[in-house]
């Protein structure tokens, strides 16, 4: 438990990440929390994808304590951990071979949901991204700005507690990036901790809860952004999970 | 050019006509070479799938090996099986000489290196988010696996095609391994070789129907399934 009264999601200390000799990531310390908005912000090979990555338990790091919910884990374990439970999303979103509907229900058919409830699921859920009418149209055929919303769907309808994103606007016009920040909002309410890679984290400001600064591979000491803050209702907020299965 | 006319009607003949000998032999360049080929293409999928994605000392030698294995003469193939199981060979005890046991492993040799090599560049060519996006939407790496592959199915189909046409086609390994015996381990090449020997050319001709049919087919469907992914994509 934190001096906060919340437990952290993923508490990372002295995590080292090292490529081909080099240090990509040099963090002291790093805290997520429920219900967050964090912004990450940093310089084109400031480690910000690497960071992402190591936190979707899709990179191993090659040194850091970890706790999981509270849980020290061995790093393995932590990697194994949030696979799964941190969802990350790639700038431009990979769509499976496949349409709107089987992509989104991807998560829950590979954790052995039932049909039934996978349906049910998938539905509430393309009803509250606004994409009913592309349900069964192959995902591959739509346009970027609809393939990062499927893609966001696709992690919504697993509740994911993190939710990892790099650069998901840099190629969306106007309409379709407010689309995406109403939707992080939402996740957020729900009881997400989004963290938000940017390039241009001017829109996005209003909503932020914390922001992190990449320099180098090392976080600029984590600063809340003071005056931009939406103060956060933590009082009575349970965050409103669909069971996971 | 009457006497491939005369030869190519006596062909068809004896193929409409179910001429034992000649479906014997056809049965056995298809069970021979069906089973090489499944044998081989989980082998090599997988270490296609291995060399494309993970990081391990040695990566590059193997895919160049794998490369280089892909353009060995089938006879060669033979000749190093036949060593290794003749007689007095170091696997000679299993008496596997002039199988059709035999047969499958050389098949198996001659095919996976060429399946490694085009699946490995599949598998390269391919989208490699595709394997972060299945694992971090929770899909256990075997899952992830089945997911990529499925993703890059017609490549992956174009190459275990390639295997089988490389091992339905070959004479040589199957020629010293074999030793194209009938109603055993005698195969379509091996039968056409030996048929045009005899001057047998009928025969020789029907075999060689089967074969272009054979390879026909299956460039068909293969064809008609990716026109069918073009249109659905």
């Amino acid at each position: 438990m934190s001096s906060h009264g919340y437990t952290a999601l993923l508490e990372a200390e002295d995590l080292r990440l090292v490529r081909a000799g080099r240090q990509v990531l040099s963090i002291a310390s790093l805290r997520l929390e429920q219900a967050q908005i964090v912004l990450l912000t940093g310089a084109n090979g400031a480690g910000k994808t690497s960071l992402l990555k190591v936190l979707a338990g899709l990179t191993r790091a090659d040194g850091g304590e970890f706790q999981c919910l509270g849980t020290p884990m061995s790093r393995g374990n932590a990697a194994r951990f949030c696979r799964g439970r941190h969802v990350y999303l790639h700038q431009t979103p990979y769509m499976f071979d496949a349409s709107v509907e089987q992509n989104i229900a991807y998560g829950l058919r590979v954790r052995g949901q039932s049909a039934g409830t996978r349906l049910a699921e998938v539905r509430a859920a393309l009803a509250w991204a606004g994409l009913d009418n592309l349900a069964a149209r192959p995902a591959r055929g739509l346009s970027q700005g609809e393939q990062q919303r499927v893609a966001l769907t696709r992690a919504y309808v697993l509740a994911p507690s993190v939710l990892l994103l790099d650069e998901i606007t840099a190629n969306l016009d106007g309409d379709h990036r407010r689309h995406v920040h109403d939707m992080l909002s939402a996740l957020r309410e729900r009881g997400t901790c989004v963290l938000f890679a940017t390039h241009d984290p001017a829109p996005l400001l209003g909503r932020v809860d914390m922001h992190l600064h990449l320099e180098g591979g090392c976080l600029v000491h984590p600063m809340r952004s003071s005056a931009q803050v939406v103060p956060l209702r933590r009082e009575g907020t349970r965050p409103d999970h669909p069971r996971r299965s | 050019m009457n006497d491939i006319q005369t030869a190519t009607l006596e062909a068809i003949g004896l193929l409409l006509g179910g001429d034992r000998q000649l479906w014997s032999i056809v049965a056995t360049s298809l069970s021979v070479s069906l089973r090489a080929l499944a044998l081989a293409t989980p082998v090599a999928l997988l270490t296609a799938f291995a060399l494309a994605y993970l990081r391990f000392p040695g990566q590059r030698l193997l895919v160049t090996f794998f490369n280089t294995l892909m353009a060995v003469p089938a006879v060669v193939v033979g000749l190093v099986l036949y060593i290794l199981l003749s007689a007095n060979g170091p696997a000679g005890e299993l008496r596997l000489l002039f199988t059709p046991s035999a047969m499958i492993i050389g098949q198996f040799l001659l095919c996976m290196p060429l399946m490694v090599a085009l699946a490995h560049a599949c598998f390269r060519a391919g989208d490699q988010r595709a394997w972060e996006a299945a694992l971090t939407l929770g899909a256990q790496p075997w899952r992830a696996l089945f997911t990529v592959m499925h993703d890059l199915r017609f490549g992956l189909l174009a190459a275990v095609l390639a295997g089988f046409s490389r091992v339905i086609a070959e004479v040589g390994c199957s020629m010293m391994v074999g030793g194209n015996i009938l109603y055993h381990t005698r195969n379509i090449t091996t039968a056409i070789a030996l048929e045009t020997s005899k001057g047998a050319f009928a025969s020789g001709i029907a075999l060689g129907l089967v074969l272009l049919l054979l390879a026909l087919g299956l460039n068909m469907a293969l064809a008609w399934l990716q026109g069918n992914s073009q249109v659905s994509a």
